[in-house]
């Protein structure tokens, strides 16, 4: 053979080998699909927006909910204090943990890929499925609007570079951005409806517009939505135990019987009842319950005297105006009992467990929180970062569950309750008809089995009214941060020393706990911007004073 | 009488005098050879031989180096120490000879390439030459076994036989014959007849430096003939030490490896070779077992002939992909012919805990406890009556005073059997061993016994067809408390004042502290892993011709692993209150892996050489695949505790999972390797990689190598030093090498993955986007030039060997840390420029004075980590990366000192609102009022510097002792965790004794800031250079004595060796480190390194 002839051989040889090899060297993932085989079914773009879904309140603390009351002054959040107390600083987890541009980047790109679908849906379907997921594009950037201000819109896929170019945009134009989405989601949504729970619906659209309407201050906004859910006739207050003297309709709608059972909800992030997915018992128990609870939220002092007297005055006035309360207080009391804490609005019972405590399940007694007794599990110097306060709303009291942990009670974020506050708070601002937001106030009262004594009077008066009713009624379900910044009371509320409850100290006299000294800057109005964040793009400024 | 055997390369080497092989050998014959091969010498060969005042021997020695001649000298008649003065330029050695010899009666011969001295008396004539003689002998090793096999020759004869089965040997041969007898493995001896008529000969095992068969890849290369920067260590290193894992052995034997040891039995320790190449992974080299990657760690250590450890892309390269980090071969023993002996190995062990921390006790934890509460205006906890109950012990069960890491931590035993039988005939070899380890730790319930068996066997077919067969199966098995490490953190996190046991003896009851960490240990939940790893090698070879060879080579690796965790229901009983309370449910959790991996190589070898010039050339295909996957099945609801199969559990409560992956790699190989005359040497590698990780179209990737050596001590011009300098090399090697790991086994791909939420009350299916994948993707490629030389001087006494490098990877594979806002992490791509310089040395001294022999063996390394090029888009801040500096720099606050009062934290920038006198005080480094993100300097480098290993040992008779040091000189560590943060876990957790030092009014220069709870003192453990510390160490790893009973003292026994050795390992430290916790481990928090002292058993028989 010639050297040329040999050399042909080779080349073929090699070829036929390497063609070989590619098929030997092609091995995909086992385990997932190929995106080439994606966007080709209605199951797969149902299948990709049900994933959407988690974008809502996707933080690893899956109880962002009811922990976020932890950044008020309605309590403290176990093991970080930091947004609490103001000592947070740019590098705070919890700070980073709502830069969701993870979030928004996934829901970009099945909005992009719904561009691939059009040709085998119908124009109502289409519309119906970009409406659910452009609704949750703007809830995501709506909340972190309202914690960082100015921030990077983005709403297409971008490529590396692209990312690099980004930067903060002014708050208007971001807000701009969210209620246009919003408001045309709203005329999409009606397309094609779905009626499954937990799932986007106009409702869903009308009660997030009113709430974002609501923070932002356009008023007229908020009527014209409360008024939309008012008149579809589908909600009210659930009130299904008012002739139970045992149980109370309040109390009920945060146990697990009510999901999927009550017309009071919205909105909700579901944990599929009957299966068992999370540890919110376990978070928000006491030590020595079933649940062996971590305590993760700690009402303060300041949220439990918020609490009226079953009377339905402040308890700071009952004794001025010889309520009953202040009386049997004091007969209670005697002999270092609770007596403070009988005798108030039904909702401190049903929101906040405080000390002697009984858990009840079918009307006997399993167990008592004992703060005090040297035996007792919850004893303060076992657990000396608690207030003497921690959560039942939420919490299952009737789980026997074998780990003494799981759960799987939905959590509200929009319920009509809400809706109707804001409704008149929106009144109170317009400072017109006020009887219709004193009506809605008495009537949320009435539910709670608190007299409707609210009354026309003025509006700085029915605001302080209202700002009180929101405190108690929407208590630990994530409210309370966005209504005292936005009403601009941090000064007030989060600043100064909080306390826990009233213990008896070695001089025979009851007092209370320090907890910790909170300090408040108003350039916390906004969080800054995450260190982390700022590091990976330097396009990124900082906020004001951080 | 001197004895001078036959040694090649190896000038002279002086054996005691009274040696029984002294006493029975007549004429005693001195030989000088060059090499087995014989040279083609000119009968003109002229040499230059200048010299002063030199021996005899000395000066034999150089002309032997220059003509190629080796030289027999009858030393009873020769007078080799004789010291004569020669100035002879370019004149024949005859001349030279006659000039050194002078005025001696003896008479020189050139004899079949020998220059033959002897006394000129003797009878020379052709008559008495031809004359027949009957002699006899026995061949013996170096320790008095006989051997089988091994041929007797007359050298340039055919008259030859082999030694029966008692090592003797029956021959006629010519009077002045010489005798070579050689035999596998051992260095051939060449004997000079004379009137000799019984000969003991003993020949020497193929060890010696020079020579030494160094394996490398694909094949294997005379340690002296390397041109690349390779460390080997032998099985003598190995045995006698009782060690459990290959890591343990080479750990400080190795210049520029880097070993960080676990603590945990059954976990690996992690290995890097010459710094961290890649941005993106820590780099372990690759690791062959005879050829194939497999098992490693837990390899019988016993099996193990040698360890070579290719540490420049060079010697690397030939491994192409994954060849980055540098690569360890594993060479095991192989059979040889003859009477099967048996050797067996073992030991047994106590394990203590080498330095645990000392907590404070309880009454103390309260009062600081009760400080730190004030520190934050909040109450006491603790009362004085508590703490005085505390102090007193008067209530044990409400007051204790747990030392919770004393109950934890305790001594266990750790045992090692091994045994192997090696035999066989000329045409079928066998290896056979078996060995059975148990391995503790110091946590008496983590058990891991692993057992090897092996069997590796050679068939000589036909002359020119041979196979050979190596099974090996390692079972392992790990019988553990589930969730080890959590317990052992939930160890370190306990306080004095919580409960291990009522004084009843029953678990204590801790509400607050979640679990009781002793109780969990005992009782709680176990787990049974066993994991089945057999491998087959199939290998065959076929010579065509002379020097053209067929190898192929079939490996099979199939691993199974079955676990299976039992969680039961705990159930404490309050004291105080009576309660009962249960932890815990009764579940099963069962899990089956299994994994194949199948890797064919056909490599044709083509050996030539023609006169001075040898060449070797290879070229081959190899292809590899793995695929793996596993099931799981979860139920829990049991009933009792005794039931421990799925079906037991409750059929409501149960989940399943699985999962599958695969990879695939196909290789072209070739070599070409020449010498001329062992001076110089050359050789160019490549090899062609192409990788299932990456799109088709970017897979394929050629890896070339370039090295060379030059052995100047084979030069003329060198002979003036010849005297001391028994050999001198110096190598330049240049070589590329790859990667395709570092993004796991898909980048390349986009793929959708299949999720699941809630929605209308019930699970529904979902899907997302699982990874972004980039078909761009292609090899990261690490380029290396390393240069080296060794030497050896005063008869290779001191050895000394050095290597500069300058390692360089690009197109790193790594995920791109881009902004956040990008939002799908960070993407796959091929990025940057990594540099590492370094260098290693290795010396060696090795004497004997009479029966005391002594040796120093010391390595002492150093690489410097860089980072060249980031393309634009660094700095990396998190993982501080910046061109320029090494790569994952420290980087933080600038501590300086306290805030000793409130004046000086209203006037200094602004760090915290929380912020009080004893808290640490960070530098401003923008003169702004505030210190934040923009106040971060870079702080230091996490790498190790200065690696070394020293060894020293002694012998003396049958005893012998060695010490081996092993250390790091400098590293930049931070600390954290409750080692130096007391009352970690937000205040539950405890305080160490070194803690005691904290900053107060009265002690402002303490060590640690003023006491905080972990939590509330968050912001005094910023990352901060007031926590970093040099993590250097000095440690004496091994100490070890021991015995070797006489030939004979044990001759009647039926053994041929025994021996018996102490030894003790990690026996102290020098370091710099927190007390209590081990700089080698370095975090907190994990399981503890043990002190071992082991007593141990080595015979043969």
């Amino acid at each position: 053979m010639t050297m040329k002839k040999i050399k042909i051989v080779f080349i073929l040889l090699c070829s036929i080998l390497l063609t070989g090899c590619d098929d030997f060297l092609t091995t995909p993932p086992l385990d997932e699909i190929p995106s080439t085989e994606w966007w080709k079914s209605k199951e797969q773009v149902q299948l990709m927006v049900n994933e959407c879904y988690v974008a809502i309140y996707s933080n690893p603390d899956s109880h962002i909910i009811a922990f976020r009351d932890g950044w008020s002054d309605n309590a403290m959040w176990k093991s970080n204090y930091t947004i609490g107390n103001g000592s947070f600083t740019a590098y705070d987890a919890k700070v980073k943990a709502e830069w969701k541009y993870k979030d928004i980047a996934k829901l970009n790109y099945v909005l992009e890929g719904m561009e691939k679908t059009k040709e085998f849906l119908t124009a109502d379907e289409y519309a119906h499925w970009t409406a659910e997921i452009r609704f949750i594009r703007a809830f995501v950037y709506y909340e972190m609007l309202f914690y960082f201000g100015d921030i990077p819109l983005i709403t297409k896929v971008l490529t590396i570079e692209e990312s690099r170019e980004t930067s903060r945009q002014p708050r208007t134009e971001v807000l701009n951005f969210i209620l246009t989405e919003l408001n045309e989601a709203l005329e999409d949504i009606k397309k094609n409806p779905s009626t499954e729970t937990g799932r986007i619906n106009e409702d869903v659209i009308n009660g997030y517009l009113a709430r974002v309407y609501l923070y932002e201050k356009d008023y007229d906004k908020v009527l014209m939505h409360t008024k939309a859910i008012m008149n579809s006739g589908r909600y009210g207050l659930y009130r299904a135990y008012d002739n139970d003297a045992e149980k109370n309709s309040y109390e009920e709608l945060f146990r697990p019987a009510s999901d999927g059972n009550n017309n009071e909800v919205i909105f909700e992030k579901q944990w599929s009842y009957p299966l068992k997915t999370t540890y919110l018992n376990h978070d928000l128990s006491p030590m020595g319950s079933i649940y062996k609870g971590w305590l993760r939220m700690l009402p303060v002092q300041n949220m439990v005297d918020e609490y009226e007297c079953i009377e339905g005055h402040s308890i700071h006035d009952c004794e001025a105006l010889g309520c009953p309360y202040a009386v049997k207080r004091s007969e209670f009391s005697k002999d270092g009992g609770y007596g403070e804490y009988e005798y108030r609005d039904p909702r401190l019972k049903s929101t906040i467990i405080t000390p002697g405590w009984e858990w009840k399940v079918n009307g006997v007694v399993t167990y008592v929180y004992d703060l005090e007794n040297p035996n007792s599990v919850d004893n303060l110097s076992k657990e000396p970062k608690s207030s003497g306060f921690l959560l039942t709303k939420w919490v299952d009291l009737e789980g026997k569950e074998e780990d003494g942990w799981l759960t799987h009670k939905n959590m509200t974020i929009i319920r009509y309750a809400d809706i109707m506050l804001m409704r008149a708070e929106a009144l109170i601002e317009k400072n017109e008809n006020l009887d219709e937001a004193v009506t809605l106030i008495n009537e949320i009262r009435d539910r709670a089995r608190m007299p409707k004594n609210v009354q026309v009077t003025n509006q700085d008066d029915l605001r302080e009214k209202l700002r009180h009713e929101r405190r108690i009624e929407l208590a630990f379900e994530g409210l309370r941060y966005f209504d005292i910044i936005r009403w601009r009371i941090c000064d007030k509320v989060k600043n100064g020393d909080v306390y826990g409850f009233a213990r008896m100290t070695d001089s025979g006299k009851r007092e209370n706990l320090f907890m910790e000294k909170r300090v408040w800057k108003d350039h916390m109005y906004l969080w800054p911007i995450p260190q982390d964040a700022r590091d990976l793009n330097d396009n990124l400024t900082q906020n004001q004073g951080w | 009488m001197e004895n001078i055997p036959y040694e090649k390369e190896k000038v002279v080497l002086i054996v005691p005098k009274k040696t029984l092989f002294a006493i029975v050998l007549c004429l005693i014959i001195s030989v000088f050879n060059l090499d087995v091969i014989e040279a083609n010498v000119s009968q003109n060969i002229k040499i230059t031989l200048v010299v002063q005042n030199v021996t005899v021997k000395e000066a034999i020695e150089a002309i032997k180096k220059q003509s190629g001649y080796s030289f027999f000298i009858d030393t009873k008649d020769v007078d080799i120490n004789r010291k004569v003065s020669v100035n002879l330029v370019d004149k024949p050695v005859s001349e030279v000879l006659g000039v050194i010899l002078n005025g001696q009666q003896v008479k020189f011969e050139l004899k079949d390439g020998h220059i033959i001295i002897s006394s000129a008396t003797l009878q020379t004539d052709q008559a008495r030459e031809e004359k027949n003689k009957s002699i006899s002998g026995i061949v013996n090793d170096s320790s008095g076994l006989p051997i089988v096999g091994a041929t007797v020759v007359v050298k340039g004869t055919a008259i030859g036989t082999a030694t029966n089965i008692d090592g003797a040997f029956y021959m006629n041969v010519p009077e002045n014959a010489i005798l070579t007898v050689s035999y596998i493995g051992y260095l051939s001896q060449e004997i000079l007849v004379s009137n000799k008529k019984y000969f003991t000969v003993s020949l020497k095992e193929h060890s010696q430096a020079l020579d030494e068969v160094v394996v490398v890849g694909y094949g294997s290369v005379k340690k002296g003939n390397l041109t690349n920067a390779v460390t080997v260590v032998k099985s003598d290193v190995l045995e006698n030490r009782p060690i459990l894992t290959i890591t343990d052995a080479l750990q400080g034997e190795v210049p520029g490896l880097s070993i960080v040891q676990s603590g945990h039995p059954g976990s690996a320790s992690s290995m890097q070779l010459r710094g961290a190449t890649s941005l993106n992974e820590s780099g372990s080299p690759l690791l062959l077992v005879d050829g194939v990657p497999g098992e490693f760690n837990y390899l019988n250590v016993d099996d193990i002939e040698s360890i070579s450890v290719l540490k420049d892309a060079a010697s690397a390269a030939i491994y192409g992909s994954r060849a980055a980090h540098g690569v360890i071969l594993v060479t095991t023993k192989r059979g040889k012919s003859g009477k099967p002996t048996f050797r067996y190995n073992g030991f047994i062990g106590v394990n203590t805990p080498t330095n645990m921390p000392e907590t404070v006790g309880s009454a103390e934890y309260a009062r600081m406890r009760n400080e730190s509460q004030r520190n934050i205006g909040r109450a006491d906890i603790y009362s004085e009556e508590d703490i005085r109950k505390y102090a007193s012990g008067e209530e044990p069960d409400r007051y204790p005073n747990t030392n919770w890491l004393d109950l934890m931590f305790q001594n266990s035993i750790t045992t090692r059997h091994s045994i192997a039988a090696t035999g066989g005939s000329e045409h079928v070899k066998y290896y056979l061993s078996g060995g059975l380890d148990h391995q503790t730790g110091v946590i008496p319930e983590v058990k891991h016994n692993v057992f090897n068996v092996r069997s590796n066997v050679d068939v000589q077919i036909t002359k020119k067809f041979s196979v050979s067969f190596d099974i090996r199966y390692i079972l392992r098995k790990k019988d553990e408390v589930a969730g080890m490490d959590g317990i052992i953190i939930d160890a370190y996190k306990m306080n004095p004042t919580w409960l291990a046991y009522y004084s009843d003896g029953s678990y204590g009851y801790n509400v607050n502290s979640v679990i009781n960490p002793i109780a969990y240990l005992h009782e709680r939940e176990h787990e049974l892993w066993d994991k089945h790893d057999a491998s087959g090698i199939f290998k065959l070879s076929y010579e065509f011709f002379d020097g053209l060879k067929f190898t192929g080579l079939a490996n099979v690796n199939y691993t199974f692993t079955e676990n299976s965790a039992f969680n039961r229901k705990l159930t404490f009983v309050d004291h105080f209150t009576g309660n009962e309370i249960t932890q815990g449910q009764n579940e099963l959790s069962e899990k089956r892996e299994s994994s194949s991996y199948y890797n064919l190589q056909a490599l044709l070898t083509y050996q030539k050489k023609i006169g001075e010039h040898s060449l070797d050339v290879l070229a081959g295909y190899q292809q590899e695949n793995s695929k793996s996957s596993w099931l799981s099945g979860y139920r829990s609801g049991y009933p009792t505790d005794l039931v421990h199969v799925l079906d037991g559990g409750s059929a409501d409560n149960w989940s399943n999972g699985g999962n599958a992956s695969h990879w695939a790699i196909a290789s072209f190989i070739g070599s070409l390797n020449y010498d001329y005359s062992g001076k110089y040497l050359f050789s160019f590698k490549i090899r062609t990689d192409g990788s299932s990780r990456f799109a088709s179209g970017h897979r394929w990737s050629s890896f070339p190598s370039v090295s060379g050596a030059w052995r100047i001590s084979g030069e003329k011009f060198m002979e003036n030093f010849s005297s001391f300098l028994d050999d001198l090399k110096i190598r330049a090697s240049w070589g590329m090498t790859g990667a395709s790991s570092g993004l796991g086994l898909y980048p390349s791909y986009t793929t959708i993955g299949i999720g699941n939420t809630v929605l209308n009350n019930t699970y529904v299916q979902t899907a997302y986007l699982q990874s972004l994948g980039n078909e761009d993707l292609g090899w990261e490629k690490t380029s290396m030039l390393d240069i080296g030389a060794d030497i050896q001087l005063l008869g290779n006494r001191l050895g000394a060997g050095v290597d500069y490098y300058i390692k360089n990877t690009k197109d790193i594979l790594i995920g791109l840390p881009v902004p956040m806002e990008y939002g799908f992490g960070q993407p796959n791509v091929n990025i940057g420029e990594v540099e590492n310089r370094g260098w290693e040395i290795e010396l060696s001294w090795n004497d004997k004075i009479n029966e005391f022999s002594y040796g120093i063996q010391a390595n002492l390394s150093n690489n410097k980590n860089k980072v060249l090029d980031l393309a634009g888009t660094g700095p990396w801040k998190s993982g501080y990366t910046e061109e320029g500096l090494p790569m994952n720099s420290y980087y933080g606050y600038e501590a300086i000192g306290y805030f000793q009062s409130e004046e000086e934290i209203e006037n200094s920038p602004f760090q915290n609102v929380k912020n009080k006198p004893g808290d640490i005080k960070y530098k401003n480094q923008n003169n702004d009022d505030k210190i934040d993100g923009d106040d971060r300097v870079v702080l230091g480098d996490k790498n190790p510097h200065y690696l070394y290993g020293l060894r020293l040992n002694a012998a003396w008779k049958g005893f012998d002792i060695s010490m081996f040091f092993q250390g790091i000189g400098k590293k930049d560590y931070m600390m954290s965790g409750p080692g130096v943060y007391p009352l970690s876990d937000a205040g539950k957790g405890p305080i160490f004794a070194h803690q005691l030092d904290y900053w107060t009014e009265d002690n402002r220069d303490a060590k640690y800031p003023r006491l905080l709870d972990s939590n509330e003192g968050a912001f005094n453990h910023q990352t901060s250079d007031f926590w970093k510390i040099n993590a250097g160490y000095l440690r004496l790893k091994n100490l070890q004595l021991g015995y070797n009973f006489s030939n004979s003292l044990i001759k009647n026994t039926g053994f041929s060796n025994l021996r018996l050795f102490f030894s003790a390992s990690n026996l102290f430290t020098i370091d710099n480190f927190v007390p209590g916790y081990d700089p080698e481990t370095l975090s907190a928090y994990t399981y503890p390194l043990a002190r071992t002292y082991s007593f141990g058993l080595n015979v043969q028989f």
